[in-house]
């Protein structure tokens, strides 16, 4: 198990075999990555409307959304080939800047850098 | 009121779930059923008219819905469709039914929060219709207000309407006025105090006085606390930007808006430790001063926010000579601001600073509430005073020139500024004033005061009447100053010398050694206060744009109960509108913003990946 944190602005994780380029594996099999991240403070990503959107270089963006609970989820498993990928995280909810309901999203996380072997 | 939040609850969900399809496949337009919010898991429909009620129960039942009710216009029923399918795939079932003649979320609408104060109108920084402020509820009454863009540019203003339709209850969060303390009874702010329990039936504490009833002597405390949190919604006065609050009040200012380190920093600790999470602070020194940024340090340890104001010197604060404390303090949960005008120009009073000064916030013609009447006794030094000396000379009645204006001025000696006063002398000038039936006095001199040290100049009040010295009580002694051809303007708390006889005297005493030129007293003023509960005053200043920022903090605190103070800054700071006149002259160039910042969301942090 290879544990990844994110301490700068982005950090390339090489473990294994060399990394491809940007996705794509070759014949070697998927990987599942868990990711995870702080939960926002705010009361809009923690009730109904709110949550995450992960974007993964390369892939379709994964939307965490709140279910119940105190809090929404703040942590997804993918599953990956082998390569190189950017990985941010924004929060979302309801509210926006207006005060209407078309729903506000964050700045995206600091990014990661995660190497699928 | 519950009802209302309620909506908002299931408008939210819906929209969320919106937002996050759009962003991931694209799969659902939010567009094809309106961007109007709707009622959760309902639907409208409108059966052709020929079909029959046991048609229309029928085809509701057979997608699993229920008839919830048949409304009053023909055709149409509102049914119960449950939140587990999208309303845009219900509604495309319905249309493609040829008993349907057409189906539509059940929308919600609501009226926009504005409350019902009398003086709404006239509370710009709210709403800015482009009105102009008027001077009807200015103290003394009928001065005049800040003319410059006076009306200002419509739209200009807090955008804190559309942000009364999700919160206007603050009340779960403390905020703290330390100032000149706060007319508790006032009525405006009288249900929206902090409850402090046995131990402080006055909502707060005074650290002028050392005792618990922080009543506030001035009106600039009480100021502060209604552009905060006046009762909203409550057809008397003004609003505050949270219409239902808790205020502490902590007095650290005396009647004459002065205060120390002492008293500023057992506000601070005493607010801390008594639960405030915002602190207002809307005062400024040019000292630096490691007690009171020791204080401020302290609030950031235990998550406390404070907003100060930038300084009303129309400097910029970045400049050494002109750092302003505790705007200039550089801890990370302060946040100082600069005043706006009502086209959001900078007012020609308000300080800035490109790294010192946070956001703007409206700051001129600020209506709110005040702790009473406010009237001004002028003296016109011409009349009426008693002069005593052991030598010759002394006081007397005379002219200096200040600004190239002849002004009536009391002079010791008689022959200032060519000659000087009498070695030996015990000179004193003092004069009656009725001060009966108000219920605080500030005296205020104007003054050239040259005299060498070994002998002093002193100011001396007595509520009994009569020749103060020295019986009555020293407000001030100078020696060994020189302020010639400069006027020094001070100004002294003298509540304690309410009565209808109350007696401001000056004495110039001196020793067998060297003179100087003495004093030219140019300007005497009583500044009174007679309280009531329904004052309100119209004032400017850096001071009224720091509470609208408080204010803001406080409802960012309350809207979202786990924000810690970095939450607050980030949300006010960078939830802010750019705003012309402050680029480069604040940190974020931003006047504050309620509803971006309520809609302001932090980015993630602490991503990680585990590649199993």
């Amino acid at each position: 198990m290879i544990d990844v944190r994110l301490m700068a602005a982005a950090v390339v994780l090489a473990v294994g075999l060399s990394a491809c380029g940007g996705g794509g594996g070759g014949s070697l099999p998927a990987r599942s990555v868990d990711l995870a991240w702080e939960a926002n403070r705010e009361s809009g990503v923690n009730r109904a409307g709110g949550g995450y959107q992960v974007s993964i270089s390369e892939q379709p963006t994964i939307d965490v959304p709140y279910t119940s609970g105190p809090a929404a989820p703040t942590s997804t498993a993918v599953l990956l080939p082998p390569g190189n990928y950017t990985v941010t995280v924004r929060a979302y909810a309801a509210l926006d800047s207006q005060g209407g309901n078309a729903g506000s999203l964050s700045a995206p996380s600091q990014s990661l850098t995660v190497n699928v072997p | 009121m519950k009802a209302l939040l309620r909506s908002i609850v299931a408008i939210a969900a819906l929209a969320g779930v919106a937002l996050t399809l759009l962003n991931q496949v694209a799969a659902v337009s939010f567009e094809q059923i309106g961007t109007g919010a709707y009622v959760a898991g309902e639907a409208l429909v409108k059966f052709k008219s020929g079909s029959s009620a046991q048609d229309r129960a029928a085809i509701v039942l057979a997608r699993g819905h229920a008839v919830l009710a048949s409304l009053n216009q023909p055709g149409w029923v509102r049914l119960k469709v449950g939140t587990g399918q999208g309303m845009t795939q219900v509604l495309a079932a319905y249309h493609s039914d040829s008993s349907v003649e057409t189906a539509q979320p059940n929308y919600i609408y609501r009226t926009t929060a504005v409350p019902n104060d009398a003086q709404y109108g006239q509370l710009w920084a709210f709403k800015n219709m482009g009105q102009t402020v008027n001077n009807s509820l200015t103290q003394p009454p009928a001065s005049p207000v800040y003319s410059t863009n006076n009306p200002g540019a419509p739209g200009n203003d807090m955008g804190i309407e559309k942000a009364w339709d999700h919160i206007t209850d603050c009340s779960s969060v403390v905020v703290a006025v330390l100032d000149t303390g706060v007319k508790y009874d006032q009525e405006d702010l009288a249900t929206n105090m902090w409850n402090g329990g046995a131990s402080f039936p006055n909502h707060g504490f005074d650290f002028v006085n050392n005792d618990n009833d922080p009543k506030d002597l001035n009106g600039h405390g009480t100021h502060i606390a209604g552009v905060i949190g006046a009762s909203g919604n409550n057809n008397l006065g003004a609003t505050g930007v949270c219409w239902k609050a808790s205020i502490m009040a902590v007095r650290v200012l005396d009647a004459a808006g002065s205060g120390t380190t002492a008293e500023i920093i057992q506000g601070i600790n005493f607010a801390v430790s008594h639960g405030a999470k915002v602190i207002n602070m809307s005062f400024g020194g040019g000292g630096i001063d490691p007690a009171l940024s020791d204080a401020v340090t302290n609030a950031q340890t235990h998550d406390v926010v404070i907003v100060v104001a930038a300084g009303n010197d129309g400097v910029n604060n970045d400049l050494s000579g002109n750092a302003t404390f505790p705007c200039n303090f550089t801890q990370p949960n302060l946040i100082c601001v600069a005043a706006l005008d009502q086209s959001y120009a900078l007012p020609n009073f308000s300080n800035w600073g490109a790294t010192s000064v946070d956001v703007g916030a409206p700051g001129t013609n600020i209506l709110s509430a005040w702790a009473g009447t406010s009237a001004v006794i002028s003296d016109p030094l011409t009349s009426g005073w008693t002069f005593a000396t052991t030598t010759s000379g002394g006081w007397a009645f005379g002219s200096v020139t200040v600004g190239g204006t002849p002004t009536p001025s009391l002079l010791d000696p008689p022959t200032y500024s060519s000659g000087q006063y009498s070695n030996s002398t015990d000179d004193r000038a003092y004069k009656a004033f009725n001060l009966a039936g108000v219920d605080a006095a500030v005296w205020r001199v104007s003054a050239a005061v040259n005299v060498v040290s070994g002998d002093f100049f002193r100011s001396r009040y007595l509520s009994a009447g009569g020749d103060p010295f020295p019986g009555g009580t020293l407000v001030s002694e100078d020696t060994g100053v020189a302020t010639f051809p400069n006027i020094r303007a001070v100004e002294f708390d003298i509540s304690g010398c309410i009565s209808a006889s109350c007696s401001l005297g000056f004495q110039l005493q001196s020793d067998a050694a060297q003179r100087s030129i003495g004093v030219a007293i140019t300007r005497i003023r009583i500044d009174t206060l007679t309280f009531s509960t329904t004052g309100y005053n119209t004032i400017n200043g850096t001071s009224m744009a720091s509470p609208e920022t408080a204010g803001l903090a406080t409802m960012l605190r309350a809207y979202n109960p786990q924000y810690t103070f970095a939450d607050v800054v980030n949300a006010i700071t960078k939830g802010g509108r750019a705003t012309a006149s402050l680029a480069g002259k604040t940190t974020s160039g931003n006047a504050i913003d309620v509803m971006s910042s309520l809609a302001y969301l932090n980015p993630p942090a602490g991503l990680t990946a585990t590649v199993q």
